[in-house]
């Protein structure tokens, strides 16, 4: 059961600098914190929090993530599973994972729209919705 | 209404982690924000692209801001911050929704060389699902500040 985390996902939870863990805590509320992230297996990642999350195990998301000052590169990893914590230590068995690397290109520009594009018009053609104007993006954008 | 201090503080900010609440949990991406003072709501968007956030809003409002990545923030040594509070998912005009983003540098500052191809009616038209943008409206109600220098966080609420 559960997931197994590829060297990739792997690579970046344990390169990116900056991590934060969620969990729910015992009155039901979203609480985060900044980890730092100890190993990364493919099928536990361990951290060490620098402020206290209640003890236990429960569904968490780790987020680590990095990017420039425009936007123009960016890298991230986001994990979903079970946190078995105790005291600052915390252990997530990974379900869900998601990895986005991003270097400004035109390649990757065109890859992303091509994506995006998919995906967006699916999620349009579900609500009854047309896309944001044209006119708009041309006034907007046109130069 | 949110402390005026805890705003500057949020302002100084470009980048925060928004979780919101899925079927299975927690689900925590980070976002482009932006501070609309008037009103004490924080702003971000999403993408029809990317549809999960808007989904979980809608079936369950609560949502937890964590500002901590310093390298987006403008001042020295920046305290963490960590905000609870609910969602209001903006989607009835997403021509509206452009032209309150407009209004809000800080979420379209980004990508200069993606603004530079969208220059061009085919990328434009490539790109105009990604465009499209559902507004989301934080109203913040509780804060855990940890500041540097102290060892303790705290926990703020009102309202």
């Amino acid at each position: 059961m559960g997931l197994t985390l590829d060297r990739k996902a792997r690579r970046l939870l344990r390169s990116l600098p900056y991590a934060v863990l969620t969990v729910i805590d015992d009155d039901d509320r979203i609480l985060t914190n900044r980890v730092k992230i100890e190993a990364a297996g493919s099928r536990i990642v361990a951290m060490r929090s620098e402020s206290a999350f209640p003890a236990g195990v429960r569904q968490g998301c780790v987020c680590a993530h990095w990017h420039d000052e425009l936007y123009e590169r960016f890298r991230q990893c986001v994990v979903t599973g079970e946190v078995d914590i105790a005291g600052s230590e915390a252990r997530l068995s990974p379900a869900g994972v998601t990895v986005s690397l991003y270097h400004s290109g035109a390649l990757a520009d065109l890859r992303i729209g091509l994506e995006t594009s998919r995906r967006g018009k699916q999620t349009l053609t579900k609500w009854g919705r047309e896309p944001v104007a044209m006119k708009l993006l041309d006034k907007a954008f046109g130069g | 209404m949110t402390p005026a201090w805890l705003l500057d503080a949020v302002e100084s900010y470009g980048t925060g982690e928004l979780t919101t609440l899925s079927r299975g949990g927690p689900s925590t991406f980070p976002v482009a924000t932006a501070l609309d003072r008037e009103r004490g709501l924080i702003i971000t968007t999403s993408s029809v692209s990317y549809p999960a956030k808007i989904n979980n809003i809608r079936r369950d409002p609560r949502i937890g801001l964590f500002y901590g990545f310093a390298q987006s923030s403008k001042i020295e040594e920046p305290p963490t911050i960590h905000l609870q509070g609910t969602a209001l998912i903006r989607d009835e005009s997403f021509e509206e929704n452009m032209r309150v983003v407009g209004q809000f540098p800080r979420l379209v500052s980004g990508h200069p060389s993606l603004m530079r191809r969208l220059r061009q009616p085919r990328w434009r038209k490539l790109y105009q699902p990604y465009m499209t943008r559902v507004l989301i409206e934080i109203t913040p109600e509780r804060a855990i500040v940890r500041r540097s220098g102290h060892s303790s966080p705290e926990a703020i609420e009102w309202g």
